[in-house]
């Protein structure tokens, strides 16, 4: 993803095995995509780690330092693929968990200012006043 | 066709103890667990609109009046706007909701009394 023009994808490392079962269809996708992936995006720096014995993965890095690794284990081409697609087109943002309060979110919820216990204060002194003068007049207790 | 054994793991992939890895204590939890998020999905609806009519009577007092005389008061008039629109109103736009509350007050003909309740 781009932001103003800057691309929040920095670097993609891929790390393989060239023997290993699990890292077949990485091998397949770096050998048949990865140049036109690399062709249609040339901001993009893709290193190559050849790791023997471990499992293949991606690990995307992007400008404000976080890293996103994805385990490509067993996965087709096309697959891995989509996932590359995924960590190019978001940005380094952590996952953000928290509870959704509202289903509407907007940067100007209110327009005439939230409400607040002292919205209506001067009203709220006035029915006060008015309170205290009516029992001020009581005789009966 | 019954729920298959995957299925049933990974919606019991929060439980606590043994439900999160035996098959027949999970199928039994996670069961239940659906019963009650169809009962939930009802009971929400139901939870949400007693918050919104809490909120718009509060906001109503406040200005001297109560929910029941604001709200028919309203239909009178032909203010389509719904409890939850009138609660949302009532937190974020005070002074449009106090205008409500005086239109109604205005006509009912209640805005001769000093510091009215809404009652007669």
């Amino acid at each position: 993803m781009s932001k103003y023009g800057v691309w929040m994808l920095e670097r993609l490392v891929i790390k393989y095995c060239d023997i290993g079962g699990s890292s077949r269809g990485m091998r397949l996708f770096l050998s048949e995509s990865l140049p036109a992936f690399q062709a249609l995006n040339p901001q993009l720096e893709v290193e190559e780690v050849l790791r023997r014995y471990r499992h293949p993965m991606l690990v995307g890095l992007y400008r404000n330092g976080r890293s996103k690794p994805i385990c490509v284990k067993n996965k087709a081409p096309k697959e891995i693929l989509e996932h590359i697609a995924w960590l190019r087109n978001s940005h380094g943002r952590g996952m953000e968990y928290h509870v959704v309060r509202s289903r509407h979110l907007s940067r100007n919820p209110s327009i005439q200012g939230q409400w607040t216990g002292s919205t209506f204060a001067s009203q709220l002194e006035a029915e006060n006043q008015r309170r205290i003068a009516r029992t001020a007049l009581q005789t009966q207790f | 066709m019954p729920i298959n054994r995957q299925k049933i793991f990974q919606l019991a992939s929060n439980f606590t103890g043994r439900a999160r890895t035996c098959i027949k204590l999970a199928r039994l939890q996670v069961e239940k667990a659906l019963q009650h998020a169809y009962v939930g999905r009802k009971l929400k609806k139901r939870h949400w609109r007693s918050v919104w009519i809490q909120r718009i009577n509060a906001g109503a007092r406040e200005h001297g009046m109560n929910y029941t005389t604001l709200i028919t008061g309203l239909k009178q008039e032909n203010v389509q706007l719904n409890r939850k629109v009138l609660s949302e109103l009532a937190m974020n736009e005070p002074y449009s909701f106090k205008a409500l509350v005086d239109q109604v007050r205005f006509m009912r003909g209640m805005h001769g009394r000093a510091g009215g309740t809404g009652q007669p």
